[in-house]
């Protein structure tokens, strides 16, 4: 149905309904999530969290926690510039969009308060701490979303945060990047592929 | 059979302002050009029905920038939001009262 050439023209009910339903079928079909900014965190953990495994296991570097301040900061640009881009492209804004930025934010700086505390006063349990708070992030978003993935990854990291609980800080970074690995990268390649 | 035209808003029932709130309704905000694009309606009609629509106190326009370009923007307001819902009652009504033979 197209409304190109009618003004004030009657129609009848089941060419109005129709015309409904393929108006909001239309907007709804316009954004679609890609996977872009699950990879670029995704990574970027993976690298901080295996170069860290590097530094304390086979370098031996007193200085291990190096890379996390360097690839984190670099990961705020990254999202920083990605988001600019993204609102510029966007044509239409909905709810989802405006409740999906708060609510990253807001777990960005529960994280960096959390993480920033714990990891000078009691790093033992810094790590599990994030996952959990990161599943959140994902099994939220998932739903909200309806991406299955997610929601499994999100379920997969409070799985792996009760675990990491009980292991050592050099096997914890293995647990966070298992994290990683379930609640962004798999979703993100499969949100990249779909879309 | 038509629905009677005294049972529905008038401003609502014409095929282009009635896809533009469609739109509008899922949405928080829209640009201009999406509209013109999904609904396939000329820039001068569509100015016209959104002109309406605006008057009427059912969607909200507003003019910005971006990067040195005229942006338009609307959105549906509380009012626009309660004669949608108003209009799709009296069509569900509609539908469900028997048809005669």
């Amino acid at each position: 149905m197209n409304p190109k050439n009618t003004i004030e023209e009657s129609f009848n009910e089941n060419e109005s309904i129709k015309l409904i339903y393929t108006m909001i079928e239309s907007a709804k079909n316009e954004y679609k999530e890609k996977g872009t900014i699950f990879l670029i965190w995704g990574w970027l953990v993976l690298t901080a969290s295996a170069l860290e495994y590097i530094l304390i296991n086979f370098i031996k570097y007193n200085n291990h926690w190096i890379g996390w301040p360097i690839l984190m900061g670099l990961g705020v640009v990254l999202t920083i510039i990605y988001a600019l881009r993204m609102s510029e492209q966007r044509r239409i804004r909905t709810y989802i969009n405006t409740f999906m930025a708060y609510f990253w934010t807001g777990i960005g700086v529960l994280l960096f308060i959390v993480l920033g505390n714990l990891i000078f006063k009691n790093h033992d349990i810094a790590f599990p701490v994030v996952i959990a708070i990161y599943g959140l992030g994902a099994f939220t978003t998932g739903g909200l979303l309806k991406i299955k993935s997610l929601i499994i990854g999100g379920i997969l990291c409070w799985i792996i945060a009760l675990v990491s609980f009980h292991l050592s800080y050099s096997n914890q970074l293995i647990a966070i990047g298992l994290s990683v690995i379930a609640a962004d990268l798999i979703p993100g390649y499969i949100l990249n592929k779909r879309n | 059979m038509s629905i009677s035209f005294k049972d529905l808003d008038p401003l609502l029932h014409s095929q282009l302002r009635l896809s533009i709130v469609s739109l509008l309704v899922g949405v928080e905000s829209a640009e201009f050009n999406f509209l013109l694009e999904k609904t396939g309606a000329t820039k001068g009609n569509i100015s016209v029905q959104l002109k309406k629509l605006q008057e009427a106190g059912y969607i909200e326009i507003s003019k910005s920038f971006r990067k040195n370009y005229p942006l338009t923007t609307c959105k549906l307001t509380k009012t626009g939001i309660q004669a949608f819902q108003k209009y799709v009652d009296a069509l569900s009504t509609y539908l469900k009262k028997p048809k005669p033979e």
